[in-house]
């Protein structure tokens, strides 16, 4: 059986504070640290791209890890919607840049927050189908190329990221059945258009709010799993609110659902690995439903158990 | 049923942050001038619709600011 043996992240060491906005966005501390969440948000440096930061999180793997995986790994995922170029896909220059086997298979998949979760049960279901042993499944998405700094529905809450996991078959964890929604009548409500993205905050709001809880409960249903039974719940960082707002409504025990990005911001794909790679190693936490809701708009939910 | 101001005031007690004093709101006055945020709106609008089974979205909310602006659609 496959799944997540490791987990490495890259947060560029960039910020940018929302203390410092407080005045033109008319917003006040309480707002920053007790709604949104967001203290500050990681910024890139302006050469630096969703491969480059893909490579930062792959030197973030241990030394004697990389080799072995650059004689083992079978396919490499890449989880983005701000790649370098139109062409060529990121995934591609990736496996030249990181001297993986020519026969290791390489494509991109154009999803943002929902993106983690679908690139898990993608890259699971491609290995699966072609009997291979390794694979790696990269985030990365750029969003301060496209955010308008002086845009207050977006400029406090995105961040820069990237992750990288490694499935192989001595997973940590292994995940149950997914669970996917999609509203694209709801799509225009999140869009980039002319390089810069545009975010209706409450037509998210409502979104997530109505909808993250129904997937959630019918993800958990078809895994037989209790929702008591969950240790843990990653929900995808939007902010520190709409994390709350789930807890509340799917009347999850609030101690189970954590919000930790406000030092780095909603990094769109990369909130979910970035979590999850914290707990790889605490082997008190089981079980965690992770789920992710943005762009499309879509929302992907499953279950990890640990080995 | 005939909505009231007490009505829509027990809704925002549920929804918005604990520093607004919701019994000491104008009824006449937007709620973005007394203080409710961005965020806790989105809440309130939210559950006002799911309580009421009318819709209160939209880019523009200037028809349905005030509690008493809510209450004339709500009884309309």
């Amino acid at each position: 059986m496959i799944g997540i043996e490791k987990i490495a992240c890259y947060i560029p060491t960039g910020r940018r504070s929302n203390f410092e906005n407080m005045e033109r966005f008319e917003i006040d501390e309480h707002f920053i640290v007790e709604k949104i969440g967001v203290k500050q948000v990681a910024i890139k440096q302006p050469d630096e791209e969703a491969s480059s930061m893909c490579e930062m999180a792959w030197l973030r793997l241990e030394e004697s890890l990389r080799k072995d995986l650059q004689e083992s790994v079978d396919c490499l995922v890449v989880i983005t919607q701000n790649p370098d170029s139109n062409i060529p896909h990121v995934s591609a220059k990736l496996q030249g840049s990181f001297g993986l086997k020519e026969t290791c298979a390489c494509f991109d998949v154009s999803l943002g927050c929902s993106g983690y979760v679908y690139g898990l049960s993608i890259i699971e279901a491609f290995m699966k189908n072609n009997g291979f042993n390794r694979g790696l499944l990269f985030t990365a998405d750029p969003y301060s190329k496209i955010v308008n700094p002086d845009d207050k529905n977006t400029a406090l809450l995105f961040g820069d990221a990237a992750t990288v996991t490694v499935i192989g078959p001595a997973p940590i964890y292994t995940s149950g059945k997914y669970q996917y929604s999609n509203f694209g009548n709801l799509h225009h409500e999140l869009v980039c258009e002319k390089g810069e993205l545009h975010m209706n905050g409450r037509a998210i709001f409502d979104f997530a709010a109505k909808h993250g809880p129904t997937n959630l409960s019918a993800m958990l249903d078809k895994n037989s799993v209790n929702v008591e039974n969950v240790d843990l719940f990653l929900f995808h960082q939007g902010s520190k609110y709409i994390v709350d707002t789930l807890a509340k409504r799917g009347r999850l025990d609030k101690s189970k659902v954590p919000f930790l990005a406000a030092e780095y911001g909603n990094t769109v794909s990369s909130t979910i690995p970035i979590m999850l790679e914290a707990y790889l190693t605490n082997t008190d936490v089981k079980t965690i439903a992770v789920s992710g809701f943005g762009v499309g708009l879509s929302i992907a939910s499953t279950i990890l158990f640990r080995n | 049923m005939a909505y009231t101001i007490d009505n829509i005031k027990d809704i925002l007690k549920q929804e918005v942050d604990a520093r607004i004093d919701v019994d000491a709101l104008d009824p006449d006055k937007s709620l973005s001038e007394q203080g409710i945020d961005s965020l806790d709106q989105s809440s309130f609008y939210l559950t006002l619709e799911e309580t009421t089974g009318k819709p209160f979205s939209g880019d523009n909310t200037s028809g349905f600011n005030t509690i008493n602006k809510i209450i004339g659609i709500l009884n309309n």
